[in-house]
């Protein structure tokens, strides 16, 4: 063998993954080559300097994070359970300041017209899925866990509900995360995020698919009440997002998930 | 899941090395986290699937496919700090170094040089990096390395060669540069 033939090999045998043959024809020529020689020692000393930068450090309370994530995808959620996680009480608190009080009439106004309305609701749930978002804004906290950490949120959401959507934080958008809630829309257990945008709330709701579901799309829903709805879906959820924020910056926010959230490469809809 | 102890036993203890795949490949730590996070998910999920022993292969092989499904759907909005890491600006590896008490020149010293190979190895394409990680930080074997990555041995082989071969250009460029510097 010459410098030619061993020089496609030289990795494989400073690695030791040569089959014995040839390790052994290697070995003859590398043995009697300064060239190849020193090329070999150049990658084995290559390879220790990289094995001496050694891993990047695991970041803080992962492991919780994933045992976490572990034991929610391991039990399966029951309908009894998600009842259960909604605080029922309008607490005192909320009804301290105007903002609050105001939130709490046009929600009450909300309700009050769902209830008087049940007929009308359209086939994509886009008055299930305000209500859903009125109710959360009537609770005393608006989210169960409090964490404007996508990972803390996350493992939460697999012990309460089996399913973890991702979660992003996208304060740097302008949509900090507030934290999220279990919650039960459309007759499935939904996790539901809140971000907030300025004074108005957004709660993101997302379910797994249900099969023959149709895209929800943009329902416009409650265009009069001032609360808008925008659905879309990907491989595995669908997604609504609500608030009483204008339209233009609630697709916004959508179009900042379906960029992030959604991998299968459905948009949400455009205004 | 039924496998619960099994699923501890053999694929939580290779967190370590899932994070540190999804994070070279990732390049940031919060799209590192959220790949092992997701591969973690789709581990427990399909773990009844699992019936061989090499919980570690398996494990990465889903990281790492996880993290290639993430970079491949478009970078998230947020990668945008990843221009730090391009620069090889990447402070989290090197400053966890143990010290082994040296001078504070021959500290700075190995820090220089670690840093000027850690942004060394972050320029490399993705299909090289993953290789070179696999092998010499993990010491996977190359039959290892073939069945996480999907590909047959010998374009393991033959990546590992070219990374290191781009490895190696890169610091020489390096080492002349710095040395133009100091005159």
């Amino acid at each position: 063998m010459n410098c030619e033939d061993v020089q496609g090999l030289l990795g494989a045998y400073a690695d030791d993954e040569l089959s014995a043959s040839d390790r052994l024809a290697v070995r003859g020529h590398v043995d009697g080559c300064e060239t190849c020689a020193r090329d070999v020692a150049r990658i084995r000393a290559l390879g220790r300097r990289v094995q001496a930068l050694g891993r990047y450090p695991l970041p803080e309370g992962i492991e919780r994070r994933i045992a976490a994530l572990v034991d929610g995808a391991a039990q399966q959620p029951e309908a009894s359970r998600w009842r259960s996680v909604r605080p029922s009480r309008i607490p005192v608190a909320v009804l301290l300041g105007s903002h609050a009080v105001a939130v709490l009439i046009g929600a009450i106004a909300v309700i009050a017209w769902l209830w008087l309305m049940p007929g009308k609701s359209p086939a994509n749930g886009g008055r299930e899925i305000v209500s859903a978002h009125v109710r959360g804004l009537l609770q005393n906290q608006f989210s169960s866990v409090e964490s404007g950490n996508p990972h803390t949120v996350r493992p939460w959401f697999a012990g309460k509900t089996g399913f973890a959507p991702r979660v992003v934080d996208l304060a740097e958008a302008g949509f900090p995360l507030q934290g999220g809630r279990v919650d039960h829309v459309l007759g499935r257990p939904a996790a539901a995020l809140v971000y907030v945008r300025r004074n108005h709330r957004i709660t993101l709701f997302i379910a797994p698919h249900r099969a023959g579901e149709a895209d929800p799309g943009d329902t416009g829903a409650g265009g009069s009440d001032g609360y808008h709805v925008v659905g879309w879906r990907d491989a595995e959820f669908t997604y609504w997002a609500v608030s009483d924020l204008n339209r233009a910056e609630l697709h916004a926010f959508a179009a900042l998930l379906g960029a992030t959230v959604d991998r299968a490469g459905t948009r949400p809809p455009d205004p | 899941m039924r496998r619960r102890a099994e699923f501890e036993r053999l694929i939580l203890p290779h967190l370590p090395a899932a994070y540190n795949l999804a994070r070279w490949l990732t390049g940031n730590p919060q799209d590192a986290e959220d790949a092992v996070q997701d591969a973690y998910l789709r581990a427990c999920r399909g773990f009844d699937g699992f019936a061989g022993s090499d919980g570690a292969r398996w494990i990465l092989a889903i990281v790492r496919n996880t993290c290639f499904t993430m970079l491949r759907k478009g970078r998230m909005w947020r990668n945008v700090v990843r221009l730090e890491t391009a620069r090889g600006h990447a402070p989290d590896a090197i400053e966890a170094q143990p010290d082994s008490a040296p001078g504070p020149e021959d500290q700075l010293h190995a820090k220089r040089e670690g840093e000027r190979l850690h942004a060394a190895i972050a320029a490399l394409p993705d299909g090289l990096r993953e290789v070179l990680i696999l092998r010499e930080v993990e010491g996977f074997s190359y039959a290892q390395i073939a069945a996480i990555v999907d590909v047959p041995i010998g374009t393991v082989m033959s990546r590992l060669s070219r990374a290191r071969k781009r490895l190696q250009e890169a610091l020489v460029q390096d080492d002349e540069q710095g040395r133009r510097h100091e005159l």
